[in-house]
């Protein structure tokens, strides 16, 4: 009966976690509110600047361990309201941004600024 | 096991509230989305600059600016040059020396940024030149004295009222930074309030029995907008701007959104049979200074009811919908936009939405939109053990 109970209970669970809404528009409720907000540093390795959405990749290393990270931009007239062009960042950069980790835990976050290598922090 | 089944429960409970949890965009005021220990960086002015900055009378320099983190705040030089986006260029001729302000109204702690420069024209004396820019507030009209509709305009801050008349946001609504879209069409579900006796509701209502086959699946995970998904009707634009295109034979609109575009006659043209589409077949005709757009002819791919590319909420609808737009510009700043829907086999009754948005002359073209650069491999989100490429 406990055995039934908790297989149903943990079948909710992550039958809602399942239907969370993930596509470009609905993404925010993918990635955690304000409060869970973190800051990391790495290495860009590749930008798009692309509607819907504009995206940022770099590798962050921690404990000698490589990870990439999906970093979730504004669109393109967002980016550009705020002054964007399309070498603001740049592969090969250091980078440090500060966004809303995916709530998953994967290495993705929807990044709301981004410090570039010579100090200048751009809404992103 | 009594333990193992409390954390079950809380594992579970808390899961299903975070998969239930509505993303409340509790932006801080510059607009970011993050707490307090994480400020959201000021706007800055970075240049601002005439080239050549010395000129004979009756040529012309080129201002050129840099400004960083403005976000909707509106960004204008005068005299003369208006309002304008974040970066750009403008051609001045001054007649006699003019020192430009640029201005960003809302800078750090509030407090308005600007920096000035002057063209020099040789052998004149400066003249005294207002620092901001007076918008117009009367509502433009075109060469033939209808309402000059065409331009670029934005849903930030221009979320409407619904319901029908009467139920319109405040005139005059300006894109407070940070303000989020509204939904055209729907005030998604749960949110459909009881209509004024007299008015129509803001939210189609399926007839009795109709429910299996009219509401719309929700859609899977990577679907939809990532994958180019089609809008809802009308036309769900979202955070994206749109542009009217308008002269006396036809009113153009371009959607940013999807790349979609109405071509709408104005000619008398009656509607054109065809095959159906998912924009429909439009034509226009004004009544006094309302342009009034009729649309049938949709295809049934489309969804109402809800935001765009179909989200929770969305219902399918037959070949029977009809959709009629009643457009104004009440002034200079904002265009209003009444959608009334009916869909006499589906739905208990028409419903009627209405939703302003606001006029931006400082954008001369919507952006491009390449949905297939965008077919993101989403699926770390659903599982975060996927690859991110």
């Amino acid at each position: 009966m406990e055995r039934t109970l908790v297989a149903l209970i943990a079948m909710i669970g992550f039958t809602g976690l399942g239907t969370m809404p993930v596509s470009a528009h609905h993404s925010q409720a993918a990635y955690t509110n304000a409060d869970g907000a973190i800051q990391i540093t790495g290495l860009v390795t590749k930008v798009e600047m692309t509607n819907p959405h504009s995206f940022i990749y770099i590798d962050v290393t921690k404990d000698g361990k490589k990870v990439r990270w999906a970093l979730e931009m504004q669109s393109l007239r967002g980016l550009a309201m705020n002054g964007w062009v399309d070498d603001t960042v740049k592969v090969g950069q250091t980078i440090t941004v500060i966004g809303r980790p995916a709530r998953n835990g994967a290495p993705a976050m929807y990044c709301e600024v981004v410090q570039l290598p010579d100090g200048r922090q751009m809404r992103s | 096991m009594r333990q193992r089944l409390g954390g079950f429960l809380i594992l579970g409970l808390t899961l299903v509230a975070i998969c239930t949890w509505l993303p409340v965009h509790a932006q801080n005021a510059r607009g970011c989305n993050l707490p307090p220990q994480f400020p959201c960086p000021d706007p800055r002015i970075v240049s601002f600059e005439a080239t050549p900055a010395v000129i004979k009378p009756g040529e012309s320099a080129q201002l050129t600016w840099v400004t960083e983190n403005t976000g909707t705040v509106a960004i204008t030089i005068a005299p003369s040059v208006g309002t304008v986006v974040a970066r750009g260029a403008s051609r001045v001729t001054p007649a006699a020396t003019t020192t430009y302000t640029l201005t960003v109204p809302d800078g750090p702690g509030g407090t308005p940024l600007t920096k000035t420069v002057t063209v020099t024209v040789e052998g004149t004396t400066p003249v005294a030149t207002e620092t901001v820019v007076s918008r117009p507030t009367e509502t433009p009209r075109m060469a033939d004295g209808k309402p000059m509709l065409q331009g670029v305009y934005s849903m930030f801050g221009g979320r409407g009222g619904r319901g029908g008349p009467g139920a319109a946001a405040a005139p005059g609504a300006q894109g407070a930074p940070g303000a989020r879209a509204g939904r055209p069409g729907g005030a998604g579900p749960g949110a459909q309030a009881v209509p004024a006796p007299g008015q129509l509701p803001n939210q189609p209502t399926l007839k009795p029995g109709l429910e299996g086959k009219y509401r719309a699946a929700p859609p899977p995970p990577n679907v939809v907008v990532s994958e180019c998904g089609v809008s809802t009707v009308p036309v769900g634009i979202g955070p994206y701007n749109f542009q009217i295109i308008q002269n006396s034979d036809y009113v153009v609109i371009l959607y940013e959104y999807m790349h979609l575009f109405r071509v709408i006659p104005l000619d008398g043209t009656p509607h054109q049979p065809g095959p159906s589409s998912w924009m429909g077949d439009s034509i226009g005709h004004w009544e006094g200074d309302t342009l009034v757009i009729d649309t049938v002819n949709f295809n049934t791919k489309s969804t109402v009811g809800a935001g765009m590319g179909g989200g929770r909420g969305s219902l399918l609808h037959s070949d029977k919908l009809h959709m009629v737009e009643r457009i104004r510009r009440p002034d200079y700043n904002t265009i209003e936009w009444e959608v009334t829907l009916e869909d006499p086999e589906v739905f208990v009754s028409p419903w009627r939405t209405t939703n302003r948005y606001n006029f931006h002359p400082e954008f001369k073209r919507v952006e491009e939109y390449m949905c297939f650069e965008n077919l993101k491999n989403y699926d770390y989100l659903v599982d975060p053990t996927k690859e991110i490429k």
